[in-house]
C-alpha cells in the first residue's frame, strides 16, 4: 500500500521534465574583449605577445594588431572600442616607443583589431619594452570575459640563440653567430626559428622540422651564394652587407654547410 | 528369481551390445568421391595486370579424381579486392572452364575467384587470384599535341606495333582545358611505381597521376614558389631515376628524395640562365645563354659553377661567343660518357652570324671534363633544320628539315638523307628514338594536324626497309611524344 501512495509522486518527478524549456536571447548587453588567435578551440587566450625587430631588416617601425571580438549584436554603424594602459605593468612611452590609435569594430562585423604601432628606438637593443593594454567600458561596450580582457606586448631588438642550435640546427645552419640569425630570419621572413623533434613541429610557434631545416638550409645556402657573388640583388630593407661577415671587423665569412 | 531376473538382464544388455556388430549390407553402390585440385598462379595482388577494356584471359587449371570431367560446373566471379563474402559488389562473370572476359570495371585492384563444383558431390573448390585494372592508356607513348581552337589534349599509342590509340585522355578527365604545353616528362621509380607524368607549360605546369587525372599545378612543385613559373625540362636518369633535375625559369632545382609528388629545393646558386642541359647520372652540365658558356651543376654544393680551363681545351668552355644552343645532349644511353664514342654534343647558333657549330666535351679519367672538339656545320639542312635527337649508341644525330629526316655524323662532320616523306607539306618537330626505332611527329604546315611514325633503325642508322613500321594519325599539331610504360617494367625502355 505504502507502494501505491508512492506512484502520484514519482509521475510528479517524471513529467516535470516535460515541461517546454524556452530559450532566452543573449540580454548582457554588447560587450568587447581580446580574441585568441589560434582557431583551434582548445587553446586558450594568451594574454602576453612577444616581438622582436632582430631579424626583420631595417623596418623603424611595426604595426602590431590585436585582435578583438564581440559578445552581443552586430551593429549597423561602427562602435569605438576603449582601451586604457596598465601603468603598473608598462615601461614603454607613448609616443616615443609606440602610438596607440582610436579603434573601432566596424559597422555590420563582430571583430576588428586594436592597432598599436611600435617603434624601434635603440633602447630596445638592451631593453624590452613592455605595453600593457586593457579593454574598458564605454558607450559601445561593456567589457567581455574578464580572463581576456588584457593584452600585454613585449617588445625589443634583441636576437637570442635557439636552445637547440649546437644540438640540432648547427647541422643545417653550421655553427652560430648572430649576423647569421638575423640573416636566417630576415631571408625566411619569420619572426622566430627553432628546431622540433619529429611530430612536434609547429609553424604557428615557429618550431620546425628537420626536413623544413633541410629545405630552409638549401634555400639560404644559394640566397646567401649569389647575394654575395652579386648575382641577385638584396631585398627591400636588407641591412645586411655582403659578403656576409659575422663581424664588422675583423670577422668571419658566413656560410651554410 | 532374482538370479533368473540378473540373467535375463544380462542377456539383452548383451544382445543390444553385440547388435551394433552386424554388417549392414544395404542396398546402395559405394564410389569414392571425385577430388579437385586447383592449381594455376599462387595469389598475388597483380597476378593479371591489364588496362581497361582489355580481356582477362584465365584457363582453370585443376586436376580432377573423378570419372567424369565434363560433368564440372565453373564459376568465375570478380570482386574489389577488399569485398566480403556476402558482398554485393561480387559479380559473376562466367561460368565457362577457360575465362575471356572483358574488363568493364573500373580502375582498380580486384580478386578473381574461381569456383569448381563437382554435382556428384556437390564439392565445391576454390581459388583467388588478383587482378589489377589500369586505366586505358596506362602505357604507351603520350602525344602532346594542340587542335586547332588552341586547346590541347593528349591521346596514347597504346604499342606501336598496332593500331590501338587511346584518344583525349586529358580532357576525359580534367577540366578545364589543357592549353600552354610544350613537353611531356614521365617518371616513376621504385617509390612511385604508378609513375606521374609533368606537364611542362609556358607559364606553368601540371602534374597528373597515372589515370591522367590532375593532382597538383607547378606552384606546389617548390620548397617556396619562385616568382616565376617556366619550367623546360625535368630529367629522370633511366632505369631507376635516382637522380632528378629540374630547370625553371633557367635555375636548376632538384629533389628532397624519390618519394613523389617531388618536392623542388631552391635553385642551384650561380651567375647563369640554363637553356639547355644535359644531366647524366650525377653529372649534370648546362648551357648558360646569359654568358654563353657551358657550367656545371654541383648537387652537394648545390652551385652551378663554370669548368675549370684545361691545357687540352679546344675551345674556352666559358665563353663561346655569342651564341645560342639549340641541341645538347650525348649518344650513350645511361649517360656515364665515359665511353671513347659517346660524349655530349652540343648544336649551337652564332646569334650573329647564323652560323653553326659542334661543340663536343670529352672525359679525363674520373671524369674530369675538357673541351674536346669544335667544327663548324656548314650543311644547310641541319643549320634550317626542325627537330634534332643523338642516336643512342653510335655517334650520329638524326635531324630533320622539311619532310626529310638525315643522319649527321659527329665525327666525320658528315650528312646522309635517310627518309624522305610523301607529302610535300608537312614540318617535322618532334624525333626520339630508343637506339632500335625513331619515331617522329609529323605536323602540316598549313593545318593543324600532326601524325606519328615509328621506323625501325638499323646498326648503322638507316632506316631498316626505307619505310615507317607504323603510322597514327588523327592528332592535332603534335608537340611533343613521351613514352609511358607501367610497373611491369620497372626499368623502363629508354627514349630520348
Amino acid at each position: 500500500m505504502k507502494i501505491l501512495k508512492l506512484i502520484p509522486v514519482l509521475f510528479i518527478v517524471l513529467f516535470s521534465s516535460c515541461e517546454k524549456e524556452v530559450v532566452q536571447p543573449y540580454a548582457g548587453g554588447d560587450r568587447v574583449q581580446f580574441r585568441p588567435v589560434s582557431t583551434n578551440p582548445n587553446i586558450r587566450y594568451i594574454e602576453n605577445i612577444a616581438f622582436s625587430f632582430a631579424g626583420k631588416g631595417a623596418i623603424e617601425e611595426h604595426m602590431m594588431q590585436i585582435p578583438i571580438q564581440i559578445i552581443g549584436d552586430i551593429r549597423e554603424h561602427d562602435r569605438k572600442v576603449a582601451i586604457t594602459v596598465d601603468p603598473e605593468k608598462t615601461n614603454a612611452i607613448e609616443g616615443v616607443d609606440y602610438i596607440l590609435s582610436e579603434d573601432v569594430i566596424p559597422a555590420n562585423e563582430s571583430r576588428g583589431y586594436i592597432n598599436v604601432k611600435l617603434l624601434k628606438t635603440d633602447a630596445l637593443e638592451t631593453d624590452i619594452k613592455v605595453l600593457s593594454l586593457r579593454i574598458v567600458e564605454n558607450e559601445f561596450f561593456k567589457p567581455g570575459d574578464k580572463t581576456q580582457l588584457a593584452s600585454t606586448i613585449s617588445f625589443y631588438n634583441q636576437l637570442v640563440k635557439p636552445v637547440d642550435w649546437d644540438a640540432y640546427m648547427a647541422r643545417y645552419f653550421g655553427a652560430y653567430s648572430k649576423r647569421k640569425h638575423e640573416f636566417i630570419l630576415f631571408y625566411l621572413e619569420i619572426p622566430e626559428i627553432n628546431f622540433a623533434i619529429a611530430g612536434q613541429e609547429s609553424k604557428e610557434n615557429h618550431k620546425y622540422s628537420g626536413t623544413d631545416m633541410l629545405y630552409f638550409q638549401i634555400r639560404l645556402r644559394s640566397i646567401l651564394s649569389d647575394l654575395n657573388n652579386g648575382v641577385i640583388a638584396p631585398k627591400e630593407n636588407d641591412p645586411f652587407t655582403y659578403p656576409l661577415m659575422d663581424a664588422d671587423v675583423n670577422g668571419n665569412r658566413i656560410v651554410f654547410p | 528369481m532374482k538370479r533368473f531376473l540378473t540373467i535375463q538382464a544380462f542377456f539383452l544388455v548383451s544382445f543390444f551390445i553385440l547388435a551394433s556388430c552386424y554388417k549392414d549390407k544395404g542396398n546402395y553402390d559405394i564410389n569414392p568421391v571425385g577430388e579437385i585440385l586447383l592449381g594455376g598462379k599462387t595469389y598475388n595482388a597483380e597476378n593479371y595486370n591489364l588496362q581497361q577494356y582489355d580481356t582477362l584471359k584465365v584457363d582453370a587449371e585443376y586436376t580432377y579424381t573423378g570419372k567424369d570431367t565434363s560433368a564440372l560446373k565453373f564459376k568465375w566471379s570478380i570482386m574489389p579486392i577488399n569485398a566480403k563474402p556476402d558482398d554485393t559488389t561480387i559479380v559473376d562473370i562466367s561460368t565457362e572452364r577457360n575465362l575471356r572476359y572483358k574488363v568493364v570495371n573500373r580502375v582498380g585492384d580486384y580478386t578473381l575467384r574461381l569456383s569448381i563444383e563437382d554435382p556428384s558431390s556437390t564439392v565445391v573448390r576454390s581459388k583467388m587470384f588478383g587482378v589489377k585494372i589500369r586505366p586505358k592508356g596506362a602505357s604507351g607513348f603520350m602525344v602532346l599535341y594542340q587542335n586547332v581552337d588552341g586547346f590541347q589534349d593528349i591521346d596514347v599509342i597504346v604499342d606501336n606495333t598496332k593500331p590501338e590509340v587511346v584518344r583525349d585522355l586529358y580532357t576525359t578527365t580534367n577540366s578545364p582545358q589543357l592549353s600552354g604545353a610544350h613537353k611531356l616528362t614521365y617518371i616513376m621509380n621504385f617509390a612511385n611505381i604508378a609513375g606521374y607524368v609533368y606537364v611542362l607549360q609556358k607559364d606553368g605546369g601540371q602534374l597528373l597521376n597515372d589515370k591522367y587525372q590532375l593532382l597538383q599545378q607547378a606552384n606546389a612543385w617548390f620548397d617556396v614558389a619562385p616568382t616565376k613559373i617556366a619550367p623546360t625540362h625535368i630529367h629522370q636518369d633511366p632505369g631507376l631515376g635516382q637522380n632528378v633535375y629540374f630547370i625553371n625559369n633557367g635555375k636548376v632545382h632538384w629533389p628532397n628524395g624519390i618519394r613523389m609528388p617531388f618536392i623542388f629545393f631552391h635553385y642551384a646558386s650561380g651567375d647563369y640562365n640554363a637553356s639547355k642541359a644535359l644531366f647524366m647520372g650525377t653529372y649534370a652540365f648546362i648551357y648558360d645563354d646569359k654568358n654563353h658558356r657551358f657550367m656545371r651543376f654541383d648537387k652537394a654544393s648545390g652551385s652551378v659553377n663554370p669548368f675549370t680551363a684545361n691545357s687540352e681545351d679546344k675551345f674556352p668552355l666559358g665563353n663561346i661567343g655569342n651564341k645560342s644552343c639549340f641541341y645538347f645532349n650525348h649518344n650513350s644511353a645511361l649517360g656515364t660518357a665515359a665511353n671513347a664514342n659517346l660524349k655530349p654534343v652540343a648544336y649551337c647558333r652564332d646569334n650573329v652570324t647564323g652560323q653553326v657549330y659542334a661543340y663536343r666535351l670529352g672525359f679525363f679519367p674520373k671524369l674530369a671534363t675538357y673541351a674536346e672538339s669544335v667544327k663548324e656545320i656548314t650543311e644547310q639542312s641541319f643549320k634550317e633544320g626542325t627537330a634534332y635527337v643523338n642516336a643512342i649508341n653510335n655517334p650520329l644525330t638524326y635531324y630533320a628539315h622539311q619532310n626529310k629526316l638525315y643522319l649527321y655524323d659527329i665525327n666525320n662532320n658528315t650528312h646522309r638523307l635517310i627518309y624522305t616523306f610523301e607529302r610535300q607539306d608537312i614540318r617535322i618537330d618532334v624525333l626520339k628514338t630508343n637506339g632500335t626505332q625513331l619515331v617522329a611527329g609529323v605536323n602540316t604546315t598549313d593545318k593543324a594536324e600532326g601524325e606519328v611514325y615509328f621506323f625501325k633503325i638499323d646498326g648503322t642508322g638507316s632506316v631498316v626497309g626505307n619505310t615507317h613500321m607504323s603510322k597514327y594519325d588523327g592528332f592535332g599539331k603534335v608537340q611533343d611524344i613521351e613514352m609511358k610504360f607501367n610497373s611491369g617494367g620497372l626499368m623502363g625502355p629508354y627514349w630520348r
